[in-house]
């Protein structure tokens, strides 16, 4: 009786808590599994497993189409994320050190994209390119990634500020630096691990991206994955499983690489 | 004339500090004046939210004065943002630079002051010596013990050879027994290097031990300022009588003044004396000031003064004993335990007991 009592509060002991914990992994990678196992099916017809081969990686690799989209891919990310970055930390350490009213609002309203359905800011941004009369291509797609990419590379930049003590800065003009020697030894180096971490992440982002880049690309901004998708619409081969594969391998990287960075170091 | 500013460091004039978030304003200092000497240990020291913290953070200048004027060796520091005042600081949770060594905390100030790479590598492993730190140059702050962080926070600050040195609180992190090494080891770094000191602290035992001149603070005002010795011994206020040390505050009647000094009624009681300094009034009510280990106990014969034995508490050294006086007013004392076995009174002996009239102080309220 009194056994039992105990163990009522205990999650280990209620009933079909790990079937269901073993049924969530499995509805979320089981897919992803699958799709990596068959992207080495050797088999053109998807869905039938014969031998393993590399054949679909190097048909991949020999596409040129395929190393168009993943250079345009590459290309945005980079661009957009290192410019995201730089606003984005400019910003982070101005807002760290005002106080004004209304700085919860503004706070707010840095991660507030984050939680927009993406085809809203695609879509205002596309009536405003049309509005210009600016022709849709590498560019447009370029300004609308960094835009979505700032407040993924806000988050860690902020978060590493609020964990910084202010009296370094104040420790580091009491010993003679300027507010920008100041900045420059003392703030950036310690706000390098959020910032690398905020651009990895806004890298990552851009890279999977594909609301954004279809509404807003044109001639020559194709991208992994609208490539991809255009590949699907006319039959599943195991050609997309392996980009999809690699796709996925970075992502697993640069995601893991941006945990590694954001971790805090100086906590004891 | 000449003379004079030289041998002070750091004058504060007619300073006040008003810090208005929107909601209200709060007063942190109201129109405090100071002169503080060269080569002095000077701590300002008061309960928190005194405004000794604020004081200092205006010399250092990371605040700047509503109204006032700090001058440094006779030059008026408004204008100069802290970057360019000959002050270093040591913080009270050191604030040294994570992702630097030991000694690259220690050479900062110097590099930021462009002084050649020589100059800045022998005075980094002078400063090294200074605070016996030598064999952990190369380590990170993170690697290090509280104590020697505090070390190291030292030595940084006084490598750039600042005119003046303020200290935020910096032992207030150590425990008890390191805390009392660095307070001697403080003063043994403030002797060696012949710099200002600027100390802030709410510790009135660290106050004591190593400033020459101590500054009491409350609320925002000054309430006196001078060596330990007058302090603990001439408190002109009942704030700094009660702050610093133990004391008896006594309510008292002025009697005849005379050449042995000013008479005092206790209630009934007469037999007690102060220094008269000024004509008195006969009738007057004063508020005495007595040390516990200034009341001398005589004994259970019956004398002018005698108080009915409360409470007998040993502390090793010494032996505290609470009395009752007539008048209802309470009274401690204190004995120096000068042999193994003390006297053998018990609670509710009536003893007798005198002090000297110079240890009887006469407070401002």
């Amino acid at each position: 009786m009194s056994n039992k009592i105990k163990h009522v509060g205990n999650a280990r002991h209620w009933p079909g808590l790990l079937l269901a914990t073993v049924f969530f992994f499995a509805y979320v990678y089981l897919p992803i599994v699958i799709l990596i196992a068959l992207s080495f099916n050797e088999n053109r017809t998807v869905t039938v497993w014969t031998s393993f081969s590399f054949d679909w990686y190097k048909m991949a690799f020999q596409n040129r189409d395929i190393i168009n989209a993943a250079g345009n891919s590459l290309l945005i990310a980079t661009v957009a994320s290192t410019t995201a970055t730089v606003i984005a930390t400019l910003a982070a350490v101005r807002m760290s050190v005002d106080n004004f009213k209304g700085k919860t609002i503004f706070s707010g309203l840095v991660a507030l994209p984050i939680t927009v359905p993406e085809i809203v800011p695609a879509v205002a941004t596309l009536m405003f390119f049309a509005s210009l009369g600016i022709t849709l291509g590498l560019g447009t797609v370029i300004i609308a990634h960094i835009a979505f990419c700032i407040p993924f590379a806000y988050l860690p930049i902020r978060a590493r500020l609020e964990g910084m003590d202010p009296r370094l800065v104040e420790a580091a003009t009491d010993l003679y630096a300027s507010p920008v020697k100041a900045f420059f030894k003392v703030t950036l180096p310690l706000l390098l691990p959020g910032i690398l971490s905020g651009m990895v992440l806004a890298f990552i982002i851009s890279l999977d991206d594909f609301v954004t880049t279809f509404f807003l690309g044109g001639a020559g901004s194709t991208t992994l994955p609208i490539y991809i998708f255009s590949l699907v619409k006319t039959g599943v081969t195991p050609e997309v499983n392996a980009i999809s594969s690699l796709m996925l391998l970075l992502s697993i990287s640069l995601v893991s690489l941006s945990l590694f960075l954001g971790r805090d170091q100086s906590r004891k | 004339m000449r003379n004079n500013t030289d041998s002070i460091a750091v004058s504060v004039r007619e300073v006040s500090k008003i810090f208005d978030d929107g909601s209200g304003a709060f007063v942190a200092l109201d129109n405090v004046s100071l002169d503080i000497g060269s080569n002095e240990f000077f701590t300002l020291l008061g309960p928190s939210g005194c405004g000794k913290t604020t004081l200092l953070r205006l010399i250092a200048g990371f605040e700047q004065p509503s109204q006032g004027q700090i001058l440094l060796h006779g030059e008026n520091l408004e204008q100069l943002p802290p970057f360019k005042r000959p002050v270093n600081t040591v913080f009270q949770n050191y604030a040294l630079f994570p992702h630097m060594t030991i000694a690259q905390n220690i050479a900062f100030g110097l590099e930021m002051l462009g002084r050649p790479r020589q100059e800045i590598n022998s005075t980094v492993d002078e400063m090294l010596d200074l605070v016996q730190m030598k064999s952990l140059a190369d380590r990170r702050i993170t690697q290090i013990s509280g104590g020697q962080q505090q070390r190291v926070a030292l030595a940084r600050a006084l490598a750039p050879k600042p005119k003046v040195l303020l200290l935020d609180e910096p032992l207030s992190a150590l425990d008890l027994q390191l805390r009392k090494d660095m307070q001697i080891e403080l003063k043994r770094l403030q002797l060696e290097t012949g710099i200002t000191f600027i100390f802030v602290t709410h510790d009135q035992e660290e106050a004591l031990t190593m400033s020459d001149r101590i500054a009491v603070m409350q609320g925002g005002h000054i309430l006196q300022v001078g060596p330990p010795r007058d302090i603990y011994e001439h408190p002109q206020h009942r704030f700094v009588a009660g702050f610093i040390g133990e004391i008896n505050l006594l309510q008292a009647t002025a009697g005849k003044t005379n050449p042995e000094g000013l008479d005092l009624q206790l209630g009934e009681m007469s037999g007690l004396k102060t220094e008269a300094k000024s004509q008195v009034t006969p009738g007057t009510k004063l508020a005495l000031a007595i040390r516990p280990e200034r009341i001398l106990l005589a004994g259970p014969d019956k004398e002018q003064l005698s108080g009915k034995l409360i409470n007998v508490v040993y502390h090793g050294t010494d032996t505290l004993y609470h009395f009752t006086l007539p008048d209802g007013q309470s009274l401690r004392a204190r004995r120096q335990n000068t042999d193994k076995t003390g006297p053998e009174w018990k609670s509710g002996d009536i003893i007798s007991w005198s002090a000297k009239p110079d240890s009887v102080a006469v407070l401002e309220d």
